[in-house]
């Protein structure tokens, strides 16, 4: 995740607008791929990883991409996920 | 990158992303036009003096990587800030073929599937049927189409 910010006020303010970010990117995931149970913690590139139906991988990357877009937009706040295609 | 050494980059990585559709490679050609993205993109920025905030990448050879070319797409198709990256340039939002949601949507997925492609994570050769690579294709090359207006 990546909020810009230096000064305390601006520190403090950074990790609210994360943990309000966070709350949104998750519950909407959540209503993209319905399944969560095997939603993992990141690496370096990516906040989560997310198994999906191999088959269903075109169209749930699409739903997630646009989800990091609109929390970008909406929360000035970078929150990526991986879609990671398991077989069907 | 000097005008001569990146017409030859990216001759080298569309010559290499149509031989390897041909040859039924298609993640891997999804690939090689996701780099080309990236080729274009960056020379871009390089020319609109694309930049990044103070701190948050320190060191100089790690500014202008996979990882924010999304921002960097962002910052080229709107002319503003986002995420680390600071806009440059005169935007190409009202003359591109994409809008800046859609671009960014394109990159991000362009570069998880060269992700997959380079480094594994895919129990399966080829992820995608020749439809749905092809529409993938088709997205890279809608981004170089838009990209190569702002060099």
């Amino acid at each position: 995740m990546t909020a810009m910010s230096s000064s305390p006020e601006a520190v403090e303010e950074a990790a609210k607008s994360l943990r309000l970010a966070n709350a949104f990117f998750l519950a909407h995931l959540t209503q993209i791929v319905g399944d969560m149970s095997g939603l993992t913690e990141g690496d370096q590139d990516y906040d989560y990883f997310i198994p999906v139906p191999l088959a269903r991988l075109h169209i749930l990357g699409q739903q997630i991409s646009d989800l990091q877009f609109e929390v970008k937009q909406r929360f000035q706040v970078g929150i990526t996920a991986l879609p990671v295609p398991i077989a069907d | 990158m000097k005008e001569d050494e990146f017409l030859a980059l990216t001759d080298r990585l569309d010559n290499g992303a149509t031989v390897l559709q041909g040859g039924g490679a298609l993640l891997q050609a999804i690939a090689r036009r996701y780099y080309l993205v990236y080729a274009y993109a960056a020379q871009a920025a390089e020319k609109h003096g694309v930049g990044f905030r103070r701190g948050t990448l320190a060191n100089e050879d790690r500014r202008m990587s996979h990882q924010v070319l999304p921002d960097v797409v962002l910052a080229l198709y709107a002319a503003r800030n986002s995420g680390p990256v600071l806009g440059g340039g005169p935007g190409i939002i009202r003359t591109s073929r994409l809008d800046d949601r859609t671009a960014y949507r394109y990159v991000d997925l362009l570069q998880k599937d060269r992700k997959f492609a380079d480094y594994g994570g895919v129990s399966v050769r080829e992820p995608y049927d020749v439809v749905t690579a092809e529409e993938r294709l088709g997205w890279a090359n809608h981004l170089v189409e838009d990209l190569r207006s702002l060099i």
